[in-house]
């Protein structure tokens, strides 16, 4: 899971970025709009978090500017609480908002949210075939016992499983798993894929050679 | 204040009864004058006629038929010899009455010793008429009555002749004209005044329309007045107008205001409690980071708290005061924050400078100017602070080798929450709006200017003709 942090405002965005992170989150963090632009177009994210009060750019038109790219999920952070303004924001294509000063549950809460509903799910709880994964509570189960899984590995896991069957490519993998800058070791993902398997069973993850991997959804 | 509408209604009304007043005394004058004369011509004409008609050889006998002739009804004419009353015979027919007003013109003869001869028969009612003593016209009472009489003598005949008209017929002529005149007006006031009202309350309508458009909206409408107005309230629209674009002004200001420290206070609030957070999870600096929060929203609230109080407070308290000691004092008071970021402060220039301002508010104005310096200039970084008069002015200098500020943000920064981007120091963008806003109540203007290479020069110039100003 990586996110798109635009948030101006040192201290709060460094707050949240460190948040994140604990969560699993690779987080890509800006200060300024036009900068959040010109990286969503070559970068894979998740989901984006804007906040509307920027100080190069009124936060509307950045938000317009990153719909006209974009169809991934936006959490917008206001700190104006008028009506016209949060509902201005969602008309303006932010799936939801979050009003400053926030509870982090809710803003972690919200964030599963909009990207479940991006995936096209109801439930919080993931399941294909004998595997499980709540995203709340970061719990994964495989025929029906919890497995205790590394920051990364769940991660990596979910990622695979939000996209089951479908081929993931090993840069993509890494692009979603580690933040820009981040330091990434050349078999990384390859590692976690192993202890992945191991924990699990080693049919569920299918290694496509030279491209990258694929859950499949039917393993038991 | 009294309304245009009763005022222009009484004024109209009380103005249409004198005009009125006044045509119709000067008619009753003009008529009552004008009557006279023709009446008087009437009896000189009649009378001259009547001597015409005189036979100078006349015989009592002859004065005898014409008293038969002259006799009205209940008021026989009356003949008279030597001075005394002789009984005249009625004429067959008997007198007849021709016309009411008959018993009003009368006609008397005497003789030239002032003797009665033959007298009409209202002047013999109560004795014989006065008579004559001089040709011409003159008032006679008689009986209780006035009479206007012409007398003439005639000498062929050798006798006076009067002929006299009662004054009420005059006067009831008079009269009756008068009235006939006042009594139109009289019928026609109600009319008028009914009309006069109709035509000043369609007159004054669309001041009615105004005031109505304007009581009638809520407080929030704050859209122009523009439907349209008669030329004498074109002025009126337009000053309302223009009130209205300006509280508007001001209400998108507060608005705005509002919006702005909403942000201001809940960001830092909002990483306060996120660091929080972090910080119950095990994050080992976040409790660190969660008091730079608290440090900000301090700030915050407190330069908040200044404006709200300068807003709040409109006169200051301006003496002639020195300017160094002040900056002397609060330029050591900040040194701490200098030498922490290894940044090098000096004060230079003049060590006296006076000026007419409030002491406290000009420590206001130089502690926001240093402390923002301090703040956007790097560590290492120089601040300094000058006193000089600048072409006879007092003027203060703060200078920096900050980043200095975009050429377009040098005239907007002043505004409140107006924050230079890309920045890594938190600052509210509240500091310029403050001291600004104090300059001007200090009659000082604010200079913001980049330095070369880098830096920025902020000064603040005392105007000169301030002693006459306050």
């Amino acid at each position: 899971m990586r996110a798109l942090l635009i948030e101006d405002d040192p201290l709060l965005g460094d707050g949240i970025k460190t948040a994140l992170e604990r969560e699993g989150y690779a987080v890509d963090w800006f200060m300024l709009g036009r900068e959040a632009i010109s990286a969503i177009g070559s970068e894979a994210f998740s989901v984006i978090i804007l906040d509307l009060g920027l100080p190069d750019m009124d936060g509307m038109q950045v938000l317009h500017l990153l719909r006209q790219q974009s169809t991934l999920p936006i959490l917008i952070l206001t700190a104006r609480d008028a009506m016209e303004d949060r509902i201005g924001g969602l008309d303006a294509g932010a799936d939801d908002y979050v009003l400053k000063p926030f509870n982090l549950k809710e803003l972690l809460a919200r964030l599963r949210v909009v990207m479940r509903r991006a995936e096209g799910r109801a439930s919080q709880i993931l399941t294909l075939g004998a595997l499980s994964i709540d995203e709340a509570r970061h719990a994964v189960s495989w025929r029906g016992k919890d497995v205790k899984l590394g920051r990364r590995e769940y991660a990596l896991l979910l990622e695979l499983a939000r996209h089951p069957d479908r081929v993931l490519s090993r840069p993509r993998l890494e692009n979603l798993l580690y933040g820009w800058g981040e330091e990434v070791a050349s078999n990384a993902v390859e590692v976690h894929i192993h202890h992945l398997r191991k924990k699990l069973e080693k049919h569920l993850i299918i290694n496509v050679r030279g491209i990258g991997y694929r859950l499949d959804s039917q393993a038991q | 204040m009294r309304s245009i509408r009763h005022y222009l209604l009484r004024t109209l009304a009380m103005t249409l009864v004198v005009a009125g007043g006044v045509a119709v005394t000067a008619a009753y004058l003009i008529t009552d004058h004008e009557l006279e004369e023709i009446l008087d011509t009437q009896l000189s004409l009649h009378s001259r006629i009547v001597a015409g008609q005189l036979d100078p050889n006349a015989t009592i006998d002859d004065y005898a038929r014409l008293a038969s002739r002259m006799g009205l009804p209940d008021h026989p004419a009356q003949l008279y010899r030597d001075g005394k009353a002789v009984p005249v015979s009625r004429s067959e027919s008997g007198p007849k009455l021709y016309h009411e007003e008959e018993l009003k013109l009368v006609l008397g003869f005497w003789n030239p010793d002032g003797s009665p001869r033959l007298l009409g028969g209202k002047w013999s009612d109560a004795g014989p008429f006065p008579a004559p003593l001089e040709e011409g016209f003159r008032w006679e009472s008689y009986d209780g009555h006035r009479w206007r009489v012409f007398s003439m003598f005639d000498v062929a005949s050798d006798t006076w002749i009067s002929m006299g008209l009662r004054g009420s017929f005059h006067d009831e002529v008079v009269e009756r004209i008068t009235w006939n005149n006042l009594l139109p007006m009289l019928l026609l006031l109600p009319l008028l005044l009914w009309l006069m009202s109709r035509i000043i309350r369609r007159g004054i309508a669309p001041i009615h329309a105004l005031s109505s458009q304007v009581q009638g909206r809520s407080a929030r409408d704050l859209r122009k007045i523009d439907n349209p107005v008669p030329q004498e309230l074109n002025g009126l629209r337009q000053s309302l107008n223009d009130f209205i674009a300006r509280l508007k002004a001001t209400l998108e200001r507060e608005r705005r205001f509002t919006a702005d420290a909403a942000h201001e206070l809940r960001t830092p609030l909002a990483a306060l409690r996120i660091h929080l957070d972090n910080a119950q999870a095990g994050g080992e600096q976040s409790l660190q980071k969660a008091y730079v929060g608290v440090e900000r929203l301090q700030r915050v609230v407190e330069q908040l708290l200044i404006l709200a109080r300068l807003d709040q407070v409109a006169t200051t308290s301006p003496a002639t005061i020195d300017l160094y000691p002040i900056i002397a004092e609060l330029v050591a008071e900040l040194w701490p924050l200098a030498e922490e970021r290894d940044q090098y402060l000096r004060l230079i220039g003049l060590t006296r400078l006076e000026v007419r301002a409030d002491e406290v508010e000009v420590g206001i104005l130089f502690r926001n100017l240093l402390d923002n310096a301090l703040r956007y200039t790097p560590e290492g970084g120089q601040v300094e602070v000058e006193l000089a008069l600048w072409e006879g002015l007092p003027q203060l200098t703060v200078s920096d080798t900050g980043p200095g500020l975009p050429e377009a943000l040098l005239d907007k920064v002043t505004e409140r929450f107006r924050r230079a981007s890309g920045q890594g120091t938190t600052g509210s963008g509240l500091g310029l709006s403050i001291v600004s806003e104090l300059a001007q109540r200090q009659n000082a203007h604010l200079t913001l200017s980049n330095l070369t290479p880098n830096g920025l020069a902020v000064s603040v110039t005392w105007e000169q003709n301030q002693h006459q100003n306050r």
